[in-house]
């Protein structure tokens, strides 16, 4: 590391640590969650930090719910978070080959909003 | 195959707790978007999770960072395949970074860049390393960090003085 760099990483230390990075409330992620109901799955993770301890959804309980947010039939439900009002923002399952599918996250945070 | 030693490692949720802060702040350094940072420092938290059990790490730090800077790549690359989802480089975070000049010049770099020039610079991981955990060649990685570190040289205007001393220009 040359002085340029050991400058730099000064810099870059001290701007990051400058940072403010809000946190966002709960009350704004439910007012996202329509755009982006997965991130907001994540924010109730931190915010509660228990959501991967929670014991998994019976599915008997919620077998047409699940099938409407993308769980296959039949699946093994490993952990689930939902909002206040009960709407899923984020479901693990177990598919068919044993593997563990995560829906929400990043992949689905851009997709266009259904047409009215 | 000897299984993974987890007696001496914290908790997911501690683990979580402890670096969300710092891990935002990072990928806030290179996405330059404050919610994105956020997006992205949460799928690496789920990303993390899905590993945890078979992770064998004394170095969680690094390795969640590495994670999110992946994913920051990652997305840029799936958003460019997908030229109807808009990127979100904004300049959100300008008006509050302690050095604007630094802030800006690292704007005008691309999102690989960034990351390359934070792995290097912030985390000390060398060329091939960076290669290694980006997924890209090294030759690449080199070619980033050289044209990275020359525009950053002219554009905050660094010059040596004497006794190796800098000479910032004057506003």
């Amino acid at each position: 590391m040359d002085a340029f760099d050991t400058r730099l990483r000064d810099r870059l230390e001290t701007m990051e640590s400058s940072l403010r990075v809000e946190v966002r409330s709960q009350a704004r992620a439910r007012a996202e969650r329509r755009w982006r109901a997965p991130a907001v799955a994540a924010i109730a993770l931190l915010a509660s930090a228990a959501v991967f301890s929670a014991p998994a959804l019976s599915r008997g309980d919620n077998e047409s719910r699940l099938r409407d947010f993308g769980v296959p039939a039949g699946a093994e439900i490993v952990a689930t978070q939902a909002d206040a009002d009960g709407n899923f923002l984020m479901v693990m399952y177990r598919d068919s080959s044993g593997q563990v599918v995560t829906l929400g996250g990043i992949e689905r945070l851009h997709t266009p909003p259904p047409t009215p | 195959m000897t299984p993974p030693d987890t007696s001496e490692r914290p908790s997911f949720e501690a683990v979580a707790a402890a670096y969300y802060p710092a891990l935002v702040k990072r990928l806030a350094l290179i996405v330059r978007d404050p919610q994105e940072a956020q997006d992205l420092a949460q799928a690496t938290l789920l990303s993390a999770h899905e590993k945890w059990e078979s992770v064998n790490r004394s170095d969680l730090r690094p390795w969640l960072y590495t994670i999110g800077i992946r994913l920051a790549i990652n997305e840029l690359r799936r958003r460019r395949r997908r030229p109807w989802q808009a990127l979100r480089e904004g300049d959100r975070m300008a008006e509050t970074v302690s050095d604007p000049d630094l802030w800006a010049a690292l704007g005008r770099l691309r999102r690989e860049e960034r990351a390359a020039l934070v792995l290097t610079v912030l985390e000390g991981y060398s060329q091939a390393e960076v290669a290694t955990r980006l997924g890209v060649p090294e030759g690449t990685v080199a070619s980033w960090l050289s044209r990275t570190k020359a525009r950053l040289r002219v554009e905050l205007q660094e010059e040596e003085g004497p006794n190796g001393r800098v000479r910032y220009p004057v506003a």
